[in-house]
């Protein structure tokens, strides 16, 4: 249009340069309702069918993962839920680059402040799981300086593995090729958008929880102006874990003679257990037919009267931390934790058949088979269940 | 008297508006969805990284513990 608006410009009289401006005017309105239209054509007619097409494949791919989720989630005693934050303050950005590799460590409750109860937060061990409860319960004051269970009791005396020069952690410092602490503040980007779950996530990396600020969860995403954070709430559901074996602090202490300081006794025996997952699983079925399996509420341990007070005894002496009330009281026993256990109904709901019918799918599909043909026959055979079904029957406790 | 111009482009400028409005309304439906996919993939990019992240401690207990073998 404008090629045609430079020759005849000087030939045209006001009235006819009117009209060319009009006309000019009109096409171009019909070019944008044109294009308007069709991008309007384009976003219900390819865009949307696709979304859609991707919400449900992707609605099938959290249907196979969910199992996982629920496993982790069992393992771990927590209960984990994205939701918005619907406050977005400046302190995000900082808080990003301590949270990043916390997630799992920094299992507060959002309700101890609320509340005024102390809900331990999820123990990694047997060892942490008796020393957070004593600690944590009888000092509710000094919940909120930290958020991980092993800063109180640690306090003096960092994990074995804090300074240990992880290969990983230096490829990984290598290979994005800064040196950074985390601490200090960067400019968010996609790396502080997801939570770093990388390895400095180990249970054995000093903590940096006691810096932070309490009642904000790791941030998952960051959507335009809103925030997603995870939560990750403990199970107040009876836990059935009940440390025992030999890496345990009851039968540490049994053991060990009864002067020595226990709190200091049970770190050893964390050092000495450096690995939270040696705790061997068939060990735990021992404890199917612990006497009490009571619920356990928030804020209050389970005590078993009268026995194992001589422990309780020792730990309450050893730590130093308790109220004088508690330790007057002596119809006290050790704090008890529950065996941690999943009902076998809730294991058999593995996706492993329909896990397995898709893959035999896909690999028919992609070898240009028929995959409906073969599906009756797959569901006839029942062959890969079985044996995640066979698996599950003789493990089932983790 | 109204200018013949001005009338066909007064009933395009409607249909621009309306055409407008129709692709706001598909734009926000698209949002919706996405935003609701999005979330609910929060869950699926939770265990990606549970994953991952136990699939590292797994490898750093393993070479620590020099039980890592070369894969058959």
């Amino acid at each position: 249009m404008s090629r045609q608006s430079i020759a005849p410009q000087r030939n045209l009289s006001l009235t006819e340069e009117l009209e060319r401006l009009e006309q000019s005017i009109t096409l171009t309105l019909q070019e944008i309702d044109h294009n308007f239209s069709r991008a309007h054509r384009i976003v219900t007619t390819s865009v949307l069918p696709i979304v859609e097409q991707y919400g449900k494949h992707s609605e099938a791919v959290w249907e196979g993962s969910k199992f996982w989720k629920q496993f982790f989630e069992s393992s771990a005693n927590v209960r984990l839920s994205g939701y918005e934050d619907l406050e977005n303050d400046e302190t995000t950005t900082h808080e990003d680059t301590t949270q990043q590799s916390q997630m799992y460590e920094d299992e507060t409750v959002e309700g101890e402040t609320v509340t005024g109860t102390v809900t331990p937060p999820r123990p990694e061990s047997p060892q942490e799981d008796d020393q957070e409860d004593t600690s944590e319960l009888e000092s509710p004051t000094r919940v909120h300086a930290h958020s991980t269970p092993r800063v109180p009791v640690a306090e003096g005396k960092a994990p074995m593995f804090a300074d240990f020069s992880s290969p990983y952690e230096t490829l990984r410092q290598e290979i994005q090729g800064t040196k950074t602490p985390r601490l200090l503040p960067t400019t968010p980007g996609k790396s502080q958008a997801l939570p770093d779950m990388g390895f400095e996530s180990s249970p054995f990396m000093p903590s940096t929880a006691g810096k932070r600020n309490q009642g904000h969860d790791p941030v998952l995403h960051h959507v335009l102006d809103k925030t997603y954070r995870v939560q990750a709430t403990p199970l107040i559901s009876p836990r059935k874990y009940k440390p025992t074996g030999a890496f345990t602090p009851s039968t540490a202490r049994r053991a060990a003679p009864p002067a020595q300081d226990t709190t200091k006794t049970g770190m050893i025996k964390w050092d000495d257990d450096s690995s939270p997952e040696s705790s061997p699983a068939p060990q735990l079925r021992a404890d199917i037919f612990s006497p009490t399996k009571t619920p356990r509420t928030p804020g209050v341990s389970v005590m078993t009267p009268g026995k194992g007070r001589q422990l309780f005894s020792v730990t309450k002496t050893g730590g130093g931390i308790f109220d004088d009330s508690d330790s007057d009281d002596e119809g006290f026993s050790p704090p008890k934790t529950i065996q941690f256990h999943i009902p076998q109904s809730k294991l058999l709901q593995t996706p492993a058949r329909e896990a397995s019918k898709r893959i035999v799918d896909d690999l028919l599909m992609t070898a240009g088979a028929d995959s409906a043909d073969h599906s009756g026959g797959w569901e006839e055979e029942d062959t890969s269940p079985s044996v995640v079904r066979r698996q599950m029957d003789m493990d089932d406790t983790f | 008297m109204e200018s013949p111009h001005e009338h066909q482009q007064t009933l395009l400028l409607s249909r621009i508006i309306a055409n407008v409005e129709k692709l706001n309304e598909a734009m926000m439906s698209l949002n919706k969805n996405l935003n609701e996919i999005n979330i609910a993939n929060m869950n699926t990019e939770l265990v990606s990284q549970m994953f991952s992240n136990y699939q590292s401690n797994v490898l750093f207990h393993l070479e620590a513990t020099n039980g890592l073998k070369d894969p058959a």
